[in-house]
């Protein structure tokens, strides 16, 4: 199943879209599912959607037992395959 | 972001070869869960797992709870069992407003899917309002009126925009006739992909003998590995509704039928919500049967879900999910069996029917198809 990583959205795009970060890998997503997502926000995307938002504190936390699990470092390529 | 692992495939040229599919799965994390205490790891769990993190918390309390003896009360499994049921049934809204219109050549439906989003929130708000649900000891606040609520707005959804029609009317539909029928004359998007699907390649392709996992209910089910030259069982809505009339009356269930399924899943998960909800009678099924200390199992959109832990003085020792990907892309499993029908087709059209294959099996899990 899935290991749901937050992501930073850091551009807002027309059509319900942005631009969302984790560690230097960009993706283009859409926000059309959740309401009111700032630059900054922290969400959870899959298959090209933003699914929930995630307080920085919660992310913060994630992204760190995700670090400390090694996934961000190994996983990452996988992200890259499909970075803008 | 998120990271659902990968299926690679390969179709060999010569037309007696078998199909690989070769499952690289999501990094373990469950590492992280060792020398923890219960009520830790279902904190975590949902955290790491956050887009279905109900199953897996649900998954969770059921292995720590059968591992230490404890058995939650009737209202906690309720509970337990509503949540888990209003979150497979998101998934399938999902699936079907984004994914399924693809099929046709659509845009997906947004403004369904986006109304699909509160309905789990709006169902923990009344029943669940201090999210205590999945912490052990739990005492459960639950409001059945506001239940209903959100459960209304569920069936108004799903009736306006998917099926044309109450859910339960659909559902009552049974045979191909009657289903055939409904596709030809309704306008949804999921009408009109059953009526593609039906007058397409979609009624036969993939179309094996199914082997399915709900019937192999030993202890000895717990992963697909070890199995031997033995056909892998399948876990899946399919598995789930297969007594249905329609897919009761499928020898061998194609593209199609498991598209049916997905819809027959569906409306029964939504009446399913609504008598565990109003009837005290019907005996909730979070957890399921308990097959042997320290294992939980939770039917999930896509199948089944089995957490396996082992504790050692209130810590956990060894902690392993299975996931239904696991089981539906093993050697001998559904996905090869299905794709090994694809032997002898031209080579472009085996990869457009090889990826209509896996998006049938499993719509979530990213897959690359080559020929070899």
């Amino acid at each position: 199943m899935c290991l749901a990583i937050p992501a930073r959205v850091t551009q807002l795009d027309d059509g319900d879209m942005a631009v969302v970060a984790l560690e230097g890998v960009k993706k283009r997503i859409s926000i059309a599912l959740i309401e009111d997502v700032e630059v900054g926000d922290y969400v959870l995307v899959h298959v090209g959607y933003a699914l929930h938002k995630v307080s920085p504190e919660e992310a913060g936390r994630t992204l760190a037992m995700m670090a400390e699990a090694g996934v961000l470092a190994e996983e990452l390529e996988e992200i890259a395959g499909g970075a803008l | 972001m998120s990271l659902e692992g990968h299926v690679e495939i390969v179709l060999p040229q010569d037309p007696a070869g078998s199909a690989q599919v070769r499952l690289a799965e999501p990094a373990d994390v469950t590492g992280l869960l060792s020398g923890r205490g219960g009520e830790d790891v279902v904190k975590l769990i949902p955290a790491l797992y956050a887009l279905c993190g109900t199953a897996h918390a649900a998954a969770a309390c059921a292995a720590l709870e059968s591992a230490s003896g404890f058995r939650p009360d009737d209202q906690t499994r309720r509970t337990r069992t509503c949540l888990v049921l209003m979150e497979r049934i998101r998934e399938h809204i999902l699936r079907v407003t984004l994914d399924w219109p693809a099929f046709i050549g659509e845009a997906p439906d947004r403004n369904t899917a986006r109304a699909a989003m509160p309905l789990l929130a709006g169902l923990k708000a009344v029943i669940d309002p201090h999210r205590e649900a999945f912490l052990p000891g739990a005492a459960t606040v639950f409001d059945a009126h506001g239940a209903c609520e959100v459960i209304d707005q569920a069936e108004r959804l799903i009736g306006d925009q998917i099926f044309n029609e109450t859910p339960q009317g659909w559902l009552g539909r049974g045979g191909p006739s009657a289903i055939g029928q409904w596709a030809k004359t309704r306008t949804t998007i999921a009408s009109r992909v059953i009526d593609e699907l039906s007058s397409g390649r979609g009624k036969d392709l993939g179309a094996v003998e199914p082997v399915y996992l709900s019937e192999f209910e030993s202890s000895h089910s717990i992963a697909p590995e070890g199995r031997g030259s033995d056909p892998c069982p399948e876990t899946s809505p399919l598995d789930r509704r297969r007594s249905h009339p329609f897919l009761a009356s499928s020898g061998k269930p194609s593209v199609m039928d498991r598209h049916i399924a997905r819809l027959i899943d569906l409306a029964a998960t939504l009446l399913e919500l609504r008598r565990m909800v109003l009837d005290r009678t019907v005996e909730p099924h979070m957890p399921g049967p308990v097959r042997s200390e320290g294992i939980g199992m939770v039917e999930t959109a896509r199948g089944r879900l089995t957490h396996q832990v082992s504790m050692h003085r209130g810590a956990v020792k060894t902690y392993r999910i299975v996931s239904p990907t696991r089981w539906n892309f093993a050697a001998g499993g559904i996905a090869e069996r299905c794709l090994n029908t694809l032997r002898g087709a031209a080579p472009d059209d085996r990869v457009t029917c090889a990826s209509l294959i896996v998006a049938a099996i499993d719509p979530c899990v990213a897959h690359s198809v080559r020929g070899h």
